[in-house]
């Protein structure tokens, strides 16, 4: 390089440095020149960063005290601005815009500002609108460095405020315009805002959001129930690694008392599997309906405001925990909630709980199986009231019956799965009280469901002594098995002790189908045993008032339909019921004619069944007129027919 | 003119006005009379004397009473709730219009359809119907293979229509039957009783058939399958299950049959004496037209061929009859036995020799007389699974009967006579009537009696013999009248039976039959003479608890000679077609 042309640069170097100097000279000790009312309008201007401003009066004050000592103050008086961009408006004159800071710098503080005054704002209206643009690109979020923000804010540079708006109108998109206000109060150690009835008290430890003691929640549209907030307040701390938050208060008419603690991270991308899982991992939370019916019969929705028979007399909380912990898998979390229902009153008792838990894919942000687990903890309910001669009405409308589209299952949207385990824990039973039997019926169970198809399991009925149709019975051990893929199968043993015979009833076989054999003691076999279980006397003995269930009695009989499941109902005594309908051919009986006379008749469907009536004389004595097949291929072809009186006895 | 529309719109309003008040809290419209059980009004209009269930809020007695309408065809009722007070509508009750057969197989779907629609279409609907349709549905797809098929109905309540949809319609053979093990029994000790084998198609009924065969042999005192299909229905297993009873039985008794009048019995019997399960069994009855004794054992020795038997019997029966008197002591110390399902049929076949001693008299030869004789006999028996199905009164299947008597003067019997007696009966559901069936039956009987041209019947032992008439014969005719009533009986004996009859009478057990009798008899061998007796009748059958009790008139009449044997009323217990 040619040394003639080294010198002009380095002397426009120098000069360069020279005019940069003597400005910051000037802007250091004569700011005034550069920061002022006008310069501040011709930057706005030549900025167009605002679409429009204006001010009435408006002054910036510099005062030195030392080199590194100023006071800046300032005022200005309705300074209006109107901002405008593809996706926001605002619009706002500020009445009042003053200032009074100390700027200090020193190398060991570096820039501190000291306010003598804080930032006072004072405004009537600010206006804002926001737009939706067409183009919006999804972008990144960017991770927000709370704990740095949490540090700026309580920093040397933020000085005091004190600004106030009497009216912020927000009008988001298409949405309802939404009014509010603000007061805003901050000092060097605490912050307080106060933005319709909610405040927030902070301080650089931490902060306290508190709503108005009653808050109704704009959900109208949304929930049935008029929510309100009541006494809600969340707390956040902050620390080093994290902001502990708890929320504390009331939801509104239903008493639930909420009162999560979370632990947020502080830095992070709020969308990131990690930000996520760990967001989750600090989450726990309590949900309280402290009155059940006082809430339902308060705020319920229409016509739904009490609860259904036979709660009617119990009211109860239901409280449910929420918690998670971390999962086997790593990129899963495990979500649990522990929901306690305790009702009683009216001499019935709910105690139950139910948890539910899932693991959570923070990766694909989706649940996996369903886990319910509900446990029976104390249960005695009361049954309707039923009548003994009629038979049971049908509780529940028949699903298969309906106006919609046929549901494809194939085609709904496979939501997780849903693994549900119904059970009764140790020791304790579901007690149901009928008027049908002399004790509780008390049952046990442990049962397995996997969307919505009982897979295996037990419905155990414990020993029960009853008289039903005036006959003393006992049920002993009944048990109700079900396995994957099988019909449930019963097994079990009811104990008839008759005047004459002591039965007992193996029941044993498909829930749908089971087969039943009889014991008696002395011993008679099985087809002889029904006969001991049936009429008391004959037909023509009854009395006149017992003709119309005689005449029930002999429809059933000729209908060919009484089956073994009807057998006990017709071995009481007297004549109670027998109905029958033809449609379905069902039949109810509730019979009792004594305790000698008997009858046997198979389960009859398009003829395919053996019939018979025996009639017990007493003593295993019987009149018998059954039908007897030959079995010999050899012999007559014709069948046998009689009327037989015998004595039977099975070994 | 004028007059009828307004007379018409008053009619409307009042309808429209009409209502009924089951309770002060459920008002029902729209119609004058409407009741429900007391205990569907408890449910709706809350129960006093319960306190949790003295008030029923109006959304639960909605939720209670759409089910009870149901229950009564009333499936598009209206809701309102006006306070605590719960308004119905009762709007119409509904029909079952069309039934939706979705199915794969077009000729199972159409015939599926066809007997749905022939038992269900026009019937009201409720949920009990549902049931039955879906019962019967898979009733039919289950008999054909579809072991693991699943139902699923939808029912549009305002149009009608039924959709039925199926689901794991995968075809199924029976399999390897896992079978519960019975203490003191070889495991081959029931074979004999299944009618189906691994390798046949998969059919409900031969189950039903198998526990009944066990019941009917009282081998058991239960038997039941456990059906395991996998969730898929790709996969399918069977397992059978028992009820173990007591094997032996003893009973003794007193009474009166419509064949044999007065009668007294006393049986003991072992149904599963050894590991085999044989048969052991005594019965001594009398009555005041028969009296035997009987002892038969049925003994299974083969344990690898559980389907083979030894079977014998001694039996010593007397027969009084009207025309004719009898007395025989009979024994067949060992006749094999075997038997096999084959083509959907059970068939048996007894073979073996009996020794017999008997003496007889009749109206005919007054004389009393005494035969002692060998015998070598023999029996086939071919029934339809179908038709053993039915224990009382088949409404189809079929059923073949052979059996051959020889005896022989090497024997020690009087002359050689070797009867050949068979027995073939049809029975087929031809179509439907109403709610009922047209059944076509037609029973052919064909026996004869070999023996030399020079031998005289009349000289010959009843039991060698035909003899026709009765409930189980040419109906116009008294019991064993045929062809004459001097107790001699035919050589020879060819009887056609048809029979129509209409099931659902009015109600389920009662039908209505019609019938044809004829029969031809002849005092030779292997012919007959042209005098044909013949019988047309009505009559009704009724299916009681008892057993089927029949009644019937029929006119005994011939042709070669005319003759006119009058009406012949008959009403007693039985069927035998």
């Amino acid at each position: 390089m040619k040394r003639y042309f080294l010198y002009p640069i380095l002397g426009l170097l120098l000069l360069i440095l020279l005019i940069l100097f003597t400005a910051l000279g000037i802007l250091f000790f004569r700011p005034g020149l550069v920061i002022n009312p006008g310069m501040l309008e011709r930057g706005l201007e030549k900025s167009a960063l605002l679409d429009s401003f204006s001010w009435k009066t408006g002054e910036i004050i510099h005062e030195w005290k030392g080199w590194n000592d100023r006071i800046v103050k300032g005022r200005f008086e309705d300074f209006c601005i109107d901002f405008k961009s593809e996706s926001l408006n605002a619009q706002t004159c500020l009445e009042e815009l003053s200032w009074n800071f100390n700027i200090i710098f020193s190398l060991s503080s570096g820039l501190e500002v000291i306010s003598l005054e804080p930032l006072k704002i004072r405004s009537k209206l600010l206006r804002i609108a926001t737009f939706e643009t067409e183009d919006k690109e999804e972008e990144e979020a960017t991770p927000p460095d709370i704990k740095r923000y949490w540090s700026l804010l309580w920093g040397k540079l933020i000085p005091d405020m004190d600004i106030s708006w009497d009216k912020i109108l927000i009008t988001p998109g298409t949405s309802p315009e939404l009014e509010l206000d603000l007061k805003l109060i901050k000092t060097a150690e605490t912050l307080n805002v106060d933005v319709l009835d909610f405040n927030l008290a902070a301080h650089p430890q931490g902060f306290t959001l508190s709503a108005p003691p009653v808050y109704k929640l704009p959900l109208e549209k949304k929930s049935p129930i008029p929510l309100e907030l009541r006494d809600f307040r969340v707390v956040g701390e902050m620390q080093d690694q994290g902001m502990p938050l708890q929320v504390l208060g009331g939801l509104g008419p239903l008493d639930i008392a909420l009162q999560s603690f979370m632990d947020l991270p502080l830095k992070g991308p709020f969308t990131s599997p990690e930000f996520l899982r760990a967001f989750l991992l600090k989450f726990s939370g309590e949900l309280k309906i402290i009155n059940i019916k006082q809430a339902l019969n308060k705020y319920g929705p229409e016509n739904h405001k009490t609860l259904p028979a036979p709660l009617t007399t119990m009211n109860g909380s239901i409280i449910s925990r929420l918690s998670t912990r971390p999962a086997e898998n790593a990129q899963e979390v495990l979500l649990s909630a522990l929901t306690t229902l305790d009702m009683s009153g009216g001499k019935q008792v709910l105690q139950m709980t139910a948890g539910v838990s899932a693991p959570f894919d923070v990766e694909q942000k989706s649940p996996g199986e369903i886990v319910v687990d509900i446990n029976f903890k104390d249960v005695a309910l009361l049954l309707p009231r039923v009548t003994k001669t009629t038979s049971p009405p049908q509780f529940t409308p028949d699903s298969r019956i309906s106006k919609g589209p046929p549901q494809d299952q194939k085609k709904a949207a496979p939501g997780p799965a849903i693994d549900l385990r119904l059970k009764t824990p140790d020791q304790s039973l579901v007690a149901l009280k009928s008027n049908l039997l002399d004790e509780a019926l008390r049952m046990s169970f442990d049962l397995k469901v996997e969307n919505g198809e009982l897979q295996k399991g037990f419905v155990k009925i414990h020993p029960l002594k009853t008289t039903v149709f005036k006959r003393p019975l006992e049920v002993q051990d009944m048990l109700i098995s079900f396995r994957e893929l099988v019909d449930p199968v019963i097994e079990g043993s009811i104990y008839i002790p008759l005047p004459e015979y002591k039965i007992t009833m193996d029941v044993e076989g498909p829930v749908g189908s089971p087969e039943v054999a009889f014991r008696s003691d002395p011993p008679l076999p099985q087809s002889d045993i029904y006969a001991v279980l049936l009429f008391g006397r004959p037909m023509a003995d009854l009395a006149p008032e017992d003709k119309n269930s005689a005449q029930s009695i002999d429809q059933v009989l000729s209908q060919g339909i009484l089956s073994l499941s009807v057998l006990y109902f017709l071995a009481g005594s007297p004549v109670e019921y027998v109905g029958y309908n033809p449609d379905s051919s069902e039949a109810t009986a509730q019979v009792g004619l004594g305790s000698k006379s008997s009858l046997r008749v198979g389960a009859g469907d398009k003829g395919v069944s053996t019939t018979g009536v025996r009639h017990s004389l007493g003593k295993g004595w019987y009149i018998d007129t059954s039908v007897k097949k030959d079995q010999s291929a050899t012999r007559q072809r014709g069948q046998n027919y009689g009327v037989l009186l015998e004595r039977i006895i099975a070994y | 003119m004028k007059f009828s529309w307004a007379f018409f719109f008053v009619f409307l309003s009042f309808t429209a006005l009409a209502k009924v008040e089951i309770c002060p809290t459920v008002i029902i419209h729209g119609t004058k009379e409407f009741d429900l059980t007391d205990n569907e009004k408890r449910l709706i209009c809350g129960d006093k004397k319960v306190e949790a269930y003295r008030n029923i809020p109006p959304y639960q007695a909605q939720f209670f009473l759409t089910g009870f309408l149901q229950a009564r065809s009333y499936l598009n009722p209206e809701f309102s709730i006006e306070g605590n007070i719960l308004h119905v509508q009762l709007g119409e009750k509904s029909s079952l219009k069309k039934i939706i057969v979705s199915f794969p197989h077009d000729k199972i779907r159409r015939f599926v359809r066809k007997e749905l629609k022939r038992q269900y279409l026009k019937k009201d609907i409720t949920p009990g119907l549902l049931n039955s349709v879906e019962s019967e549905a898979l009733s039919l797809l289950r008999q054909r293979g579809f072991a693991c098929v699943k139902v699923a109905s939808r029912l549009n309540p305002e149009s009608g229509v039924l959709n039925l949809n199926f689901e794991q319609m995968g075809i199924f053979d029976f399999g390897k039957i896992q079978k519960e093990e019975i203490e003191g029994l070889h495991k081959n000790a029931l074979i004999r009783f299944y009618p189906m084998k691994e390798d046949e198609k998969f059919d409900w009924r031969l189950m039903d058939l198998t526990e009944k065969r066990m019941l009917r042999a009282e081998v058991v005192q239960g038997a039941y399958f456990l059906e395991k299909c996998s969730p898929q229905g790709d996969a399918f297993d069977l397992e059978q299950k028992f009820l173990v009873g007591p094997p032996r039985t003893l009973r003794f008794g007193v009474g009166a049959s419509t064949e044999v009048g007065p009668l007294a019995r006393v049986r003991w019997s072992n149904n599963r004496s050894g590991s085999m399960a044989s048969t052991l069994s005594a019965q001594l009855e009398g009555s005041y037209r028969t009296q035997s004794f009987e002892l038969m054992a049925d003994t299974f020795f083969w344990k690898h061929r559980p389907r083979r038997s030894l079977v014998s019997r001694l039996e010593v029966t007397r027969e009084s009859q009207i025309d004719y008197e009898q007395l025989l002591f009979k024994t067949s110390p060992a006749s094999m036995k075997w038997t096999e399902d084959h083509g959907g049929h059970h068939w048996t076949w007894i073979l073996g020799p009996s020794y017999e001693y008997g003496t007889y008299h009749s109206q005919e030869k007054a004389e009393t007389r005494s035969f002692s004789t060998g015998v070598l006999e023999g029996s086939l028996r071919w029934t339809g699974h179908r038709y053993e199905f039915f224990d009382v009164h088949p409404q189809e299947g079929d059923e073949l009967t052979f059996e051959f008597g020889l005896r022989d003067t090497a024997l020690g019997f009087m002359t050689r006579a070797l009867r050949l007696d068979s027995s073939y009966v049809t029975v087929k559901r031809l179509s439907s009537w109403g709610r009922g069936l047209v059944i076509g039956g037609l029973r052919v009987v064909a026996g004869t009696t070999w023996v030399d041209e020079d031998v005289d019947p009349v000289t010959l032992p009843p039991l060698v013999k035909f003899f026709g008439g009765g409930s189980d014969d040419v109906r116009g005719f008294a019991l064993n009248t045929l062809p004459k009533a001097d107790g001699a009986g035919a050589l020879s004996k060819f009887v056609l039976k048809w029979e129509l009859r209409r099931t659902y009478l009015m109600i389920p057990t009662l039908e209505a039959f019609a019938f044809f009798d004829h029969g031809y008899f002849g005092e030779k061998s292997f012919s007959t003479l042209p005098q044909m007796y013949y019988s047309p009748g009505v009559g009704l059958r009724w299916t009681s608890p008892i057993g089927i009790v029949q009644a019937y008139v029929a006119q005994g009449k011939s042709i070669k000679p005319v003759d006119d044997f009058g009406y012949n009323f008959f009403i007693g217990l039985g069927t035998t077609f």
